[in-house]
C-alpha cells in the first residue's frame, strides 16, 4: 500500500543541510544529511518509522518499538512523534531538542 | 487548475513507499538523519563551532559539562523565545537538576567565560585551571543565587542567606544574578548586606537589563584581587590537608 500525501504538495521539499566536524568513525559531519520531518503528511512519517522497525502508539502521540514507547534516554522522556529525530548506526531514536542533540553528537564525538 | 493537480502529483510521488524506501537507504549507509526541525542541530552545531565554547571547552572533562556549556550558548542565542528557552530549561532541570540549570544560565550570561578568562591569567597551567573551573562549578549552587521579583518581599531574609552561605562556604563567596524586573531586587539585597558592620565586599556588575553581583568575605577584602582568586586559595588549601596530615 503507498502512502499518499494530497495536499502537502506545498510541503513537499526535501530539506537538507550539510555538516561539518567530526561525527563518528564511520560517519562523518561532512557526509551526513539532515532530512527534516517538518511539513510530512503523518502517514508518510508512519510507514518511515515502520521501514524502521517502529511505529507510533494507538494516540498518535508517543515513537513505539515493539509496542513500547521509545525513551530518549538524554532527557529519559518518551519520544514524541511530532518531534522525533533518527540517527544511523543503532537507529538512535530521540526528542528533537537540543539537549538531546548536544548530548548525541558529544557521545558520538568520542568514538573518535 | 492544471497546474494545481500537477503540483498535487507531484506532491503526492515525494511522500511516496518509493520516497521512502529511497530514504531508508540512505539511512542504513549513514548517509541521512531524520529530524523534525534543523534549527536545533544548527543551533548547537553553531554553538559548537563557536570560539567561546572551544574556549571553554579547554578546561572541562568529558560528560555533563560540555553538554550544558552548549545549552547555555544555546539558551543565550534563543533567549527571545521565551517558549523555546522554558522548554530547554525543563529538559535541563529533568535530566542534569537545578545545578545542571544553573551551570547553563551561568554560561548564558557570560559569567563562566569571565571566571575562566581569568583563571587563565592567573594560573599555572592548564590542568590548574581545569581543576579551578571545576570546583566552581561542583559548588554552583552555594555560589550563586538566581534572584527573582518575588524576592521583593524578602531582601531580609535573602541579604542573611547570602552573608551566611558566605560565612560557611569555603570560598567565602557568592554571586548572586538578577535580570529584568529583579534587578532592582539584587541592588536591595546588595545594599542590605553592605550596612552589615561586617563589612563584606560587594562587587557589582551592571549589564543593563541584568546584573551579577559578587559578594565575599569581610577578611578577604585586604588580600582579594578577583573574585576568582578565591577558588585558587580553596584549591591550594586542598592541598595542602593532605600533606599536613601525614606530618
Amino acid at each position: 500500500m503507498r502512502t499518499r500525501g494530497e495536499g502537502f504538495a506545498g510541503s513537499a521539499v526535501t530539506r537538507t543541510i550539510r555538516l561539518y566536524g567530526n561525527w563518528s568513525k564511520r560517519n562523518s559531519w561532512n557526509r551526513l544529511e539532515l532530512f527534516s520531518l517538518k511539513g510530512t503528511p503523518k502517514e508518510f512519517r508512519v510507514a518511515l518509522l515502520k521501514a524502521l522497525g517502529l511505529d507510533v502508539d494507538e494516540k498518535g502521540v508517543y515513537v513505539t518499538k515493539d509496542g513500547n514507547p521509545v525513551i530518549d534516554g538524554y532527557i529519559d522522556k518518551p519520544v514524541r512523534f511530532e518531534n522525533m529525530a533518527i540517527f544511523p548506526g543503532s537507529t538512535i531514536v530521540l526528542d528533537d531538542n537540543p539537549l538531546s542533540i548536544a548530548s548525541y553528537i558529544e557521545e558520538h564525538g568520542e568514538i573518535s | 487548475m492544471e497546474s494545481a493537480t500537477k503540483g498535487a502529483v507531484e506532491g503526492a510521488l515525494d511522500w511516496s513507499a518509493d520516497k521512502v524506501v529511497g530514504l531508508v537507504k540512505k539511512f542504513l549507509n549513514r548517509e541521512l538523519a531524520f529530524v523534525e526541525d534543523k534549527k536545533n542541530v544548527e543551533t548547537i552545531k553553531t554553538q559548537r563551532e563557536s570560539a567561546e565554547y572551544r574556549l571553554l571547552r579547554q578546561f572541562v572533562p568529558k560528560g555533563p559539562l560540555p553538554i550544558l556549556f552548549q545549552v547555555g550558548l544555546a539558551l543565550r542565542e534563543m533567549e527571545r523565545d521565551k517558549d523555546r528557552v522554558k522548554e530547554l530549561k525543563d529538559d535541563v532541570h529533568a535530566k542534569h537538576g537545578t545545578s545542571g540549570v544553573h551551570i547553563a544560565e551561568l554560561v548564558q550570561i557570560g559569567v563562566i567565560t569571565q571566571l575562566l578568562a581569568r583563571l587563565v591569567r592567573i594560573s599555572q597551567s592548564s590542568s590548574d585551571v581545569q581543576k579551578r573551573l571545576t570546583s566552581f562549578l561542583e559548588q554552583v549552587d552555594f555560589l550563586t543565587l538566581f534572584v527573582r521579583k518575588e524576592d521583593e518581599k524578602s531582601i531580609e531574609a535573602k541579604s542573611k542567606l547570602v552573608r551566611n552561605r558566605v560565612d560557611t562556604n569555603p570560598t567565602r563567596m557568592m554571586i548572586l544574578f538578577g535580570s529584568g524586573y529583579a534587578k532592582n531586587v539584587v541592588v536591595s539585597i546588595l545594599k542590605k548586606i553592605g550596612n552589615d558592620p561586617r563589612n563584606y565586599m560587594i562587587q557589582t556588575q551592571d549589564e543593563g537589563f541584568q546584573i551579577i553581583g559578587f559578594v565575599f568575605a569581610p577578611e578577604l577584602r585586604a588580600k582579594l584581587t578577583h573574585w576568582s582568586d578565591t577558588i585558587s586559595e580553596e584549591i591550594e588549601r586542598a592541598k595542602r590537608k593532605p600533606r599536613d596530615s601525614s606530618r
